[in-house]
């Protein structure tokens, strides 16, 4: 138990050391730690493929194991959602999935929305409507709301001023808010 | 931006009825009631109800361990030495083993004894001895003749140097005399 809360205890940027002298306690409480999280947002940004999410999860931690010499004077967790969004980014390149699948997904959802506006529906239209948007913007949205990162660490995983992360997401808010403006009345009820 | 951050501030704290009507006219400008309570909608939202619940598969895990092992050259035996451990985590376990120590050795209590004098007993004994040989200069004595007259150059009889015993006529005599006890 001393052991066990003696890790705990311990910084990301210390256990990442302990992890490249091959400690396994070590990857255990980094697992515990940001496990759940990355999922969520390879979930949210590889369109909520849980497979995929999965998948990527394990290849993230595998990308972890393989770094010898973490460089301490950068955060862990900037470094490692920093690493997260350029493997999405890959992935899109990849698939070439995203410009054929919005436009598809889009038509399904605004059918499907208009008859009744619940959690589940509401969440449909950001999805939409992140769809639409530029990659960074989605990430963005993922971190501050998904994840609850501060915007000061947001900029420093996507590398752009904070100034310019608030004005990207408060235009993202205001133009979801424009499109659930057409479900007033289901929403006031 | 200043607008951006006082909307932020008046969605986060005031509803649109609570609103002043200053506040009210300034909104109005640039964006509408149903705007601004969308936007209320939405913030709860996303604060409540838009976060995912959801854990990794339990196969993931093993996953990463198993990677981790079969990439991990060295012997992990000694890892159990490496880990940190608390300052208190160490004082209580050697308070931990010290009172062990004390009960073991309270259990075992072996009887004292008492001595009045030193008893002493002498088991070795020093005897002087005299030397039982003595190594001496070895003393050889040869019979030598000497001539009577260093100057003569006459050699002497042979018979007479070699031989000084007692002739056979002489032995007679002599056992004779032994025999009988008289001439």
């Amino acid at each position: 138990m001393f052991f066990r809360n003696a890790f705990k205890e311990l910084s990301d940027e210390v256990l990442m050391e302990k992890i490249s002298e091959g400690s396994e306690r070590a990857l255990e409480v980094i697992y515990d730690r940001y496990s759940q999280p990355l999922l969520r947002y390879f979930y949210r940004m590889l369109w909520k493929n849980r497979e995929l999410a999965e998948d990527f999860l394990q290849d993230i931690f595998i990308k972890i194991l393989r770094v010898k010499n973490f460089d301490n004077t950068r955060t862990f967790s900037t470094w490692i959602y920093s690493v997260a969004h350029n493997m999405c980014k890959n992935e899109y390149r990849k698939q070439a999935f995203r410009a054929s699948a919005t436009l598809a997904i889009s038509e399904f959802v605004h059918e499907e929305i208009s008859t009744q506006l619940d959690h589940h529906s509401f969440n449909k239209v950001i999805e939409d409507t992140l769809r639409e948007e530029d990659e960074d913007i989605s990430t963005m949205f993922v971190l501050r709301f998904e994840l609850d990162m501060e915007v000061s660490e947001i900029a420093r995983v996507l590398n752009c001023p904070e100034g310019t992360i608030k004005s990207r997401l408060f235009y993202l808010k205001k133009k979801l808010a424009s499109q659930l403006c057409q479900y007033k009345t289901v929403l006031k009820n | 931006m200043e607008n951006r951050e006082k909307l932020e501030q008046l969605l986060e704290h005031y509803s649109y009825e609570e609103l002043a009507d200053e506040e009210r006219a300034w909104l109005n400008t640039f964006s509408s009631q149903e705007e601004y309570e969308a936007l209320r909608l939405l913030n709860k939202h996303l604060d409540f109800s838009y976060k995912q619940k959801m854990k990794p598969r339990p196969e993931t895990r093993k996953k990463i361990k198993t990677y981790q092992r079969a990439n991990d050259k060295g012997f992990r035996v000694f890892e159990w030495f490496k880990y940190p451990v608390p300052l208190y985590a160490q004082a209580a376990m050697l308070a931990v083993v010290g009172a062990l120590f004390f009960w073991m050795g309270s259990r075992h209590s072996s009887s004292t004894i008492f001595l009045d004098r030193i008893l002493t007993k002498v088991d070795t004994v020093f005897v002087p001895t005299k030397a039982d040989t003595v190594f001496k200069k070895k003393m050889v004595y040869i019979k030598v003749v000497v001539p009577s007259n260093p100057s003569s150059e006459i050699e002497p009889d042979h018979e007479a140097v070699v031989s000084k015993g007692v002739n056979m006529k002489d032995k007679e005599e002599l056992e004779k005399l032994l025999v009988s006890g008289s001439d």
